[in-house]
């Protein structure tokens, strides 16, 4: 027996308190003095006997009520071993988890697992759970088919002991029924990860196996030029039909790739230049391959004017501005519109780069604030104009300054370095190659966890002594539009983004995120950050698959089918792709020496009787308080009887006798 | 001889004074003098009865009368019978025994039962000098404690004042050798008055009073208790403590209430026998009752001494 909460146990302290009130009350009882015994008698059960007899009961009843109560505050667990299958005299309630990712989708997969799961399922307390991206409970087995989305086994066992304790507790405990075709690809690379998190016992059931496939692994469509990745994971070479068309299915064209067993090949089309509105492309591989899902990618080809960038730059910025339009030009928004002191302010602008602003001059600052108000979008990228001038240059920008709570950090800028990280994940902008950016001079702006994109981490060697990671890159919202502040300048003496690879994609995605342009493309169920505060999704067939409040109460949104989808925003409408995660198109399952220690590990911890088969017992902790709590309440009442025993005729015998 | 109350021709006593205002006078002297004429007030019974030649007063005949001072010539008149009583000098002896010992001091009432008897034994004293009689006083527990052989006159009835209001409850009780030395003491006929509460044997009882009895003198035993002992209310049961042997006893409450009462009244229905079979009166008390049924009862029975 186990206490979970031992502390209470110092509650046997107040056994005390009965022991030394008893004792009180035991004194020699009062004497009372009359003429003589000559007419009395002695009681037949002597008095004295009586009353220690009843104070000992009283006094042992007490104790144990006290004893009681002390043991179930401590929380006593029993540890036994059950029978998982008879359930040891206590019901074992099995968890069927059914993996419904991609890979399940394969010929013949699932129905082998809906069979399992049938075998497995017994009791009305077991319960069943497809996995994949998220875990969902079913109870319907028939109406449940696997989904488009990833499995990653990696933390899946946590994740199922979450879910078990928002479950009714179980006399017996859980034994985790595992239903998957167990992908190489979705283990985890440290092996403890497959196991650890969960302290019920978890029993494998291998489906499916291993199987050829092919599959369309990227596809990225540029001005003129669609390229598209083939990927193998079959055990021979062999040569694919490709077929390149719109989504609309003009513009087709043939070609044949060939792919080498386990590798990938890349194949190349020219297409028509970009036309004035958003396409979509569909590269689509013919196969009679195991899955059938993974054969086709779509990629989202911008409109040519999709978005008009205008670049606010001081004069004595025109040395960084270099760097940016080159990155602009880069990422297809070439001729950006610099605006001079006096220049007309461009016609609706999806997005405005502000180059190191210092104090914008009125006019300049009025303009900014309407189009901040009218739901636009900036990107801020601060230098030393900005760090002189202490805020960012424009209305909203008040009670959130640069620099001015900040001014040590700058100093720290000098004397250590940084590194990069992504404290935003699912944020477009932080997608690229972070890791080798290095930062030394930043300015410090005040976010919430919510609004930082990326954030600094101390360097190798550092000796900074920043507490929290300082913000890089932050989000927020003014009005109805957004600003994206860069808080290190284009500068080599301020770090070193201008010479990585992530500046340009940086730059590129702030322009399409703010324009809200066609959105990278987003994997099946992977969570995306939704760039506007509420928009409408429709699927290919015109379907509406998110409504405006549904994201308008979440700044993430997940799409769970592949394909190309519409997303609409007030006044614009640009498109999306949702392709499937390639790595669930690898069906070679994990070696087989590695799923027995991952059986032998799960089946064994945390609680199996050594001497038992690992599929037949299971150690549970049955919780012994209720039990107690309710002994405690039995005694309770017999206490009360036993104390009053004495007090429950209300008429003695010699009032009796009177009356008569 | 009955000695029940109801066997008195008593009036409504009026002015007789309960125990609980005679326990504010400060001596047992005007505790009996307020009594005893409150008593012959209230009940129109004279102090001076006797059988002298000077006609005093008629009253009813009841049994037991000396049929000799029966008026025949009344009774032929009225056809009911008359005793003529006269008043004249009496030399009549009495002897008052206070039981002193420890049980006559229990219990938390006003009076206690010593108390009780000193002033029953005054008013008697009081009442004994009003009629011209020799009253002396004998205090005994387990041994003679004061002995005043029964003397005329007031000084000497000052001397029993004394003495009554001095009297200490202590020690056991003893009969026998009381009751002997008394009876060796007083050896002409006379009255003898004992107050007691008489926790004794039936045969302690009888032995004492045979020994007072063979002398011939006249008896009359006050049995004095108070409420406790006659309805002892404990509402659990008890440890209880003998006065005078200072026995402890674990007592069944039940037992107290039920069992206690049969037994109090079995051993009155003995004394009063016993009493019966040697001439003796036996009177009952209460201390919460007035002194006038004590001190009727004893001029009934002084007034059949000739």
């Amino acid at each position: 027996m186990t206490f979970l909460a031992a502390a209470f146990l110092a509650g046997f302290a107040v056994l005390a308190v009965p022991f030394w009130l008893h004792r009180m009350n035991e004194r020699a009882p009062a004497q009372t003095t009359v003429s003589s015994l000559m007419l009395m008698r002695e009681a037949e059960e002597p008095v004295r006997t009586r009353r220690t007899l009843a104070h000992r009961v009283l006094l042992a009843l007490r104790l144990a009520l006290l004893t009681l109560l002390a043991l179930a505050f401590a929380k006593p667990v029993l540890e036994t071993t059950v029978d998982a299958q008879t359930g040891g005299g206590v019901a074992v309630a099995r968890l069927i988890v059914l993996d419904s990712s991609l890979s399940m989708r394969r010929h013949g997969a699932w129905a082998e697992a809906l069979a399992v799961a049938e075998t497995l399922r017994g009791s009305t307390e077991d319960r069943i759970v497809l996995a994949s991206d998220r875990l969902t409970f079913v109870d319907d087995l028939r109406s449940v088919s696997p989904g488009w989305s990833r499995l990653d086994f990696g933390g899946l066992p946590g994740r199922l002991d979450a879910a078990i304790a928002g479950l009714p507790q179980a006399p017996g405990g859980w034994q985790i029924h595992l239903i998957s075709d167990f992908q190489a690809s979705a283990a985890a690379a440290n092996f403890n990860a497959l196991v650890a998190g969960t302290r019920w016992p978890v029993q494998l059931h291998t489906v499916g196996g291993a199987a050829d496939n092919w599959a369309v692994e990227s596809v990225v469509v540029n001005d003129r030029r669609l390229e598209a990745v083939v990927a193998s994971f079959a055990g021979a070479s062999r040569n694919l039909p490709v077929t390149v068309s719109r989504a609309d299915g003009d513009q087709e064209q043939r070609a044949t790739v060939q792919v080498a067993a386990g590798s990938r090949s890349g194949i190349g089309f020219d297409i028509a230049a970009a036309g004035p509105k958003h396409e979509a492309w569909r590269v689509a591989l013919s196969t009679d391959d195991a899955l059938a899902d993974d054969d086709v990618g779509v990629a989202v080809r911008s409109a040519a004017d999709a978005a008009t960038v205008a670049i606010l730059a001081p004069d004595a910025a025109r040395s960084t501005l270099a760097f940016l339009v080159a990155a602009l030009d880069a990422s297809g928004f070439a001729d950006p519109l610099v605006l001079q002191a006096g220049s007309p302010w461009p016609r609706s602008p999806d997005a405005v780069i502000l180059l190191d602003p210092g104090d914008l001059a009125e006019p300049l600052r009025r303009r900014v604030d309407r189009h901040l108000a009218t739901g636009g979008g900036a990107l801020v990228i601060v230098g030393p104009r900005t760090e002189r001038y202490g805020a960012l240059p424009f209305a909203g920008g008040e009670g959130t300054s640069v620099g001015s709570d900040a001014r040590p950090v700058l100093n720290r800028a000098s004397a250590a370095a940084y590194r990069v990280v992504a404290a935003d994940k699912s944020h477009p902008l932080a997608q690229g190659a972070w890791h080798d950016v290095e930062v030394e001079r930043a300015l410090k702006l005040a976010a919430t966890g919510d609004e930082t994109i990326l954030a600094l981490a101390a360097a190798e060697g550092s000796t900074s002594n920043e507490g929290a990671a300082p913000p890089l890159l932050v989000e927020k919202r003014f009005g109805k539009g957004r600003a994206l502040v860069l808080l290190t300048a284009l500068d080599r003496n301020w770090s070193s983004l201008v010479l990585r690879p992530a500046f340009v994609g940086m730059i590129g995605n702030a322009v399409r995120y703010l324009g809200q342009d066609s959105y990278p493309m987003a994997y099946a169920g992977e969570p995306v950050h939704a760039p506007a505060a509420s928009m409408q999704i429709f699927d290919a067939a015109g379907r509406r698959v998110l409504a405006l409040d549904e994201t308008a109460r979440q700044p993430v949104i997940r799409l769970e089918r592949p394909g190309v989808y519409a997303v609409r925003t007030p006044g614009r409408e640009t498109l999306m792709a949702v392709n499937v995660d390639p790595r669930e198109s690898d069906l070679r399952p994990l070696d087989a020496d590695l799923l027995a220690r991952w059986q032998n590990a799960a089946a064994a911890r945390p609680a199996r009787s050594p001497n038992a088969s690992s599929e037949a017992d299971a150690e549970v902790q049955l919780p012994l308080a209720p039990w107690l709590l309710a002994l405690a309440a039995a005694l309770l009442i017999v206490e009360s009887m036993a104390a009053n025993m004495g007090r429950w005729n209300p008429s003695p015998p010699w009032r009796k006798e009177s009356t008569a | 001889m009955s000695s029940e109350a109801a066997d008195l021709p008593l009036r409504a006593p009026s002015k007789l004074i309960p125990p609980a205002v005679l326990a504010r006078l400060g001596s047992v002297e005007l505790v009996a003098r307020a009594v005893v004429d409150g008593v012959l007030h209230g009940t129109h019974l004279t102090d001076r009865p006797g059988f002298s030649q000077e006609f005093a007063e008629y009253r009813d005949y009841v049994p037991g009368d000396d049929l000799r001072f029966v008026d025949w010539n009344a009774y032929a008149r009225t056809d009911r019978p008359f005793l003529k009583l006269f008043e004249g000098e009496t030399n009549t002896r009495m002897l008052v025994l206070v039981d002193t010992s420890a049980s006559m001091g229990v219990g938390d009432a006003q009076p206690t039962k010593l108390r009780y008897a000193a002033w029953l034994a005054a008013s008697l004293v009081h009442l004994a000098g009003r009629q011209h009689d020799a009253a002396g006083l004998m205090t005994f527990a387990d041994s003679v404690g004061t002995l005043v052989p029964p003397r005329s006159g007031a000084a000497a009835r000052q001397v029993l004042f004394h003495l009554l209001d001095a009297m200490t409850a202590r020690g056991g009780t003893t009969w026998s050798s009381p009751f002997g030395h008394a009876a060796r003491r007083m050896t002409k006929r006379g009255i003898v008055a004992a107050v007691s509460d008489f926790y004794c044997s039936a045969e302690d009882f009888r032995s004492g009073l045979a020994m007072l009895g063979a002398r011939g003198h006249d008896l009359i035993m006050f049995h004095v208790l108070d409420a406790a002992e006659r309805r002892p209310r404990f509402g659990r049961n008890v440890t209880v403590r003998d006065a005078e042997s200072g026995r402890v006893l674990e007592v069944d409450a039940s037992d107290l209430q039920a069992g206690y009462s049969r037994r109090l009244a079995s051993h009155e229905d003995t004394l009063r026998r016993e009493a019966g079979r040697v001439g003796a009166h036996y009177v009952r008390l209460n201390v919460d009752e007035p002194l006038d049924r004590a001190l009727t009862g004893y001029l009934r029975f002084r007034a059949r001494r000739p």
